[in-house]
């Protein structure tokens, strides 16, 4: 229930920067997931946090206070680990309360404290277990509850979803959640999953290269992504190359488009995500007349009808666009178009973002 | 029926090769050693079959129990030192880089090549005033004059656990070569300092580790009977040393036969307590 601030911390190993100058804020209470491809720098980064690393330059505050020299058992914050670090020769019971018998708590507060714990992540009952009788998502609660123990000042978590099945990693994530709006702990969550990052979290960090690329909320990023990178690595987007011919008119394979905020002149990268895109018969969008000049013609080379949703690639002179809709609006008569229509794909300016290449 | 039942006989049969070899070099033997040990022994010949409990009795007396403490004594200390420099040394061994690794335990795989012979004799040699260390001390100022260190207690000791320290470490090896490093950052994250992290997990998870160390280390050490000789005085003679010498210097087999089984027993025994008292931690621990 803290406000984090970390200013320009580096970590280098070797040659190699992990971390490289990165400076956020969190405030108290807040959900922050670190986004981004293996090897970004997100786990060295949390690390730094837990103090399990030092920073080789730069500073972490706490409240105001500096803990960058702060060894990690003196942090109190709680953290989950990827392999959850389970104590295996201990008990359930004992594995929450390590943190209490460390503090000296008596053993009547410890009981107290297990059991409120495992109700909280919803586990009564199981204090008495050995780990080996737990299934994967009851381990996780119990290293969820074991991080919770002494009330941290921040909650951090280590790709802690990533051994659990895809369903059991979505009721675990909104569980997750809730738990954490209920506590009001200001937490810190590593994912390479920009689903769960979406899911959890009130602002994401997208990571790159140990720098960090963006920093939002979860539809700020995907509906204004501050790169091709972030464009490309959270959810998906068609990224056509094309040149700018000012006045905000771009020229792409198959046809011309405006986007009012482009560039005046040079190659450029248009960003657009799938369900941006309206895909209508390429005879009607002559009809209307008024359509003609912002939007590609092309043909439908494969369609993926998976009856919530029909993806539509489309082949544009050569460059491929996938459009996606709900079945009712593939086309005006609600049937998806078959492959080797020829079609006109409608590009709104409102959902495009251009970058230059 | 008996169709189906020929296939899974046969199945079986490759059982009774390594049956047969425990049976006819293990369990014949000591099968006979422990009916030896109840015969009688005939005076300047070998032993006639007259069962007699005398070779037990002979045991109990006030010589023989010194013996056998001393005996369990030594082997107790020696298996301490082994696995109380042996955990630490593992432990960092393991932290190192996978090729240093390699080359450590190498080195302690050749150490076990060396026979008891050649290294009793070598640390007797390394011990004495004429050729031995002390001299290394003189030169460098560090000591007045050259001294022997063999024969003695000390001596005695370090030669047991060069022997048992290898055999320690190739024991704990797996354990702590497991040892999942995170779990100690999760101690240190609750707030365990970097020793108490040691103490309550790593000496925690290698617990029965430790106690399988131990227990080889004791019983390993318990059945050396050169050493003593060659590093120890004869007040140092352990209950292996003993047999040996009851056995193939003075021929009595049937006494010599009932130390073993008596020296067997008393260390199946104390076995037996150290699984007992390790289990009964663990359950007052849950």
């Amino acid at each position: 229930m803290s406000q984090l601030e970390l200013r320009s911390l580096v970590k280098r190993f070797g040659a190699t920067a992990a971390v490289d100058e990165v400076s956020l804020s969190v405030p108290e209470g807040e959900f922050v997931c670190l986004l981004g491809p293996s090897g970004c720098g997100k786990t060295t980064l949390l690390r730094l946090v837990a103090g399990l690393e030092e920073p080789d330059s730069g500073s972490l505050l706490l409240d105001g206070t500096d803990i960058t020299g702060l060894p990690a058992h003196r942090r109190g914050f709680g953290m989950v680990f990827q392999s959850l670090a389970l104590f295996p020769h201990m008990t359930v019971a004992q594995n929450i309360a390590y943190a209490l018998s460390i503090r000296g708590a008596s053993k009547a507060d410890q009981r107290r404290r297990v059991e409120e714990l495992l109700r909280l992540v919803q586990l009564p009952d199981l204090a008495g277990r050995q780990l080996g009788q737990l299934s994967g998502g009851q381990r996780q609660r119990v290293a969820i509850a074991r991080a919770l123990a002494v009330d941290p000042r921040l909650f951090l978590l280590d790709e802690p979803m990533s051994a659990l099945d895809a369903k059991l990693r979505e009721a675990l994530q909104l569980e997750l959640r809730l738990l954490q709006r209920r506590l009001g702990v200001t937490t810190l969550l590593v994912t390479h999953d920009q689903l769960e990052a979406m899911t959890m979290a009130d602002r994401i960090v997208v990571m790159d290269g140990g720098r960090v690329q963006q920093v939002g909320s979860p539809l700020e990023i995907y509906r204004r992504p501050a790169s091709v990178f972030v464009a490309d690595f959270i959810g998906a987007s068609n990224l056509l190359e094309g040149r700018a011919r000012g006045e905000g008119r771009i020229e792409l394979p198959g046809g011309t488009i405006t986007v009012p905020d482009a560039p005046a002149s040079g190659a450029v990268t248009l960003c657009v995500r799938p369900e941006s895109l309206r895909l209508v018969a390429a005879d009607k969008g002559a009809e209307n007349g008024g359509a003609a000049g912002d939007g590609l013609s092309g043909e439908v080379v494969f369609v993926r009808d998976v009856g919530q949703t029909v993806e539509t690639h489309v082949d544009c002179a050569g460059q491929r666009v996938i459009a996606v809709a709900v079945p009712d609006s593939v086309s005006d008569g609600g049937a998806p178009f078959a492959q080797g229509a020829a079609v006109r794909v409608e590009v709104p300016a409102a959902g495009c973002r251009v970058f230059p290449a | 029926m008996s169709a189906a039942r020929t296939p899974g006989a046969r199945q079986h049969l490759p059982l009774l090769y390594p049956v047969g070899m425990l049976t006819v070099f293990f369990v014949v033997p000591f099968a006979i050693m422990l009916a030896v040990s109840f015969f009688q022994r005939v005076q300047g010949g070998f032993y006639e079959p007259v069962a007699t409990l005398a070779n037990y009795e002979r045991f109990f007396s006030l010589f023989f129990a010194n013996v056998l403490g001393f005996s369990l004594g030594l082997s107790a200390l020696a298996a301490a030192i082994c696995v109380g420099l042996g955990f630490p040394f593992t432990y960092f061994l393991t932290r190192l880089a996978r090729r240093r690794q390699v080359a450590w335990l190498v080195f302690l795989l050749s150490v076990l090549s060396l026979s008891e012979v050649i290294v009793g004799f070598a640390w007797s040699t390394l011990l004495s005033r004429s050729a031995g260390v002390s001299n290394l001390l003189v030169a460098l100022g560090l000591l007045g004059e050259a001294e022997s260190w063999s024969p003695g207690f000390a001596a005695l000791l370090l030669g047991m656990c060069y022997l048992a320290f290898p055999y320690t470490v190739l024991l704990l090896y797996p354990t702590l070569a497991r040892l999942d490093r995170e779990l100690v950052e999760a101690a240190t994250t609750l707030g365990a300092s970097p020793l108490r992290a040691f103490v309550t997990v790593v000496l925690g998870v290698a617990r029965n580790a430790i106690l399988s160390g131990l227990i080889l280390a004791f019983v390993f050490t318990l059945g050396i009977y050169l050493l003593p000789q060659l590093l120890g005085r004869p007040e140092h003679w352990t209950l292996s040393v003993m047999i040996t010498d009851q056995a193939v210097f003075q021929s009595n087999l049937p006494f010599g036969a009932a130390m073993a089984i008596f020296l067997m027993l008393v260390s199946l025994a104390l076995i037996a307590l150290t699984l007992l008292l390790g289990r009964g931690r663990d359950r007052s621990a849950a």
